[in-house]
């Protein structure tokens, strides 16, 4: 029993800075990415930049994790691009934050909201970072297929 | 009984000196700091300094060091960058140029 106990504590006081150690670089490489996930989204080009900049104030104002700011930004091009009487996603934003949204529960409140906007279900409110590099796969597929269908309603 | 007691104190020692040499800069290596005190560090110097931190994510604490940041005031320089498209691509183009 001894053996199985010290074997237990040995393990996990090992263990346990390595973890820590391990979250503490993910969170670095999370705010390393951040200005790498506004520069991606700024470069598509249907993305009005004013808006895109008056959300990551706001991101940024509300104190949201490095993490779930990333995941916003990756799903927000949908929002922004959606018109025809579709509420303004940058006031929905500026409303919450206004009334005391923060962190974690702003971005709950933005995930619901993308809905409207016709991004399928997704979840922004992450614990880690899911993405660190921001490669050609950064905006997923379901946000750059929902503005492609805002184009064609636009020119059709 | 007390065979286990001496273990586990030697197990605390062990993890308390794990943690003490990894807070201890691990190269003497000189670097020059990304800006002087009080100065605002560039996007191109801060885009650079993120990709000597992706490439060796557990020096993080002792890069930001040798740049004369810390955690809290290089959030408050990325976040700063964020709100900006232009600095933005100024990092990640910096970013991208030291990374290759």
């Amino acid at each position: 029993m001894w053996k199985t106990l010290a074997v237990a504590v040995l393990t996990a006081t090992l263990l346990a800075p390595t973890h820590a150690q391990a979250l503490e670089n993910e969170e670095l490489l999370s705010l390393v990415a951040m200005p790498l996930a506004v520069a991606a989204v700024s470069e598509i080009t249907d993305v009005p930049v004013q808006e895109l900049t008056d959300v990551v104030t706001l991101l940024n104002d509300a104190a949201v994790t490095p993490p779930q700011f990333i995941e916003v930004i990756r799903y927000v091009p949908a929002a922004l691009v959606t018109r025809n009487g579709a509420p303004d996603f940058v006031q929905f934003v500026r409303d919450r934050e206004r009334e005391g949204l923060r962190g974690a529960d702003l971005v709950t409140a933005i995930e619901q909201q993308l809905l409207v906007y016709g991004v399928p279900e997704m979840e922004l409110a992450v614990n880690r970072p899911r993405t660190i590099d921001v490669e050609e796969t950064f905006i997923p597929r379901r946000v750059l297929s929902r503005m492609a269908e805002v184009r064609r309603g636009r020119s059709g | 009984m007390k065979q286990a007691a001496a273990l586990l104190s030697l197990v605390l020692l062990l993890g308390g000196c794990q943690q003490r040499q990894e807070a201890a800069p691990a190269s003497a290596k000189p670097v020059m700091p990304v800006a002087a005190a009080g100065q605002t560090p560039t996007p191109e110097q801060l885009g650079a300094l993120g990709a000597e931190i992706r490439k060796d994510p557990a020096r993080g604490d002792e890069l930001l060091q040798q740049h004369g940041l810390t955690r809290e005031t290089f959030e408050k320089a990325i976040r700063d960058i964020t709100e900006s498209a232009d600095a933005s691509l100024r990092y990640a183009a910096a970013y991208r140029k030291a990374s290759a």
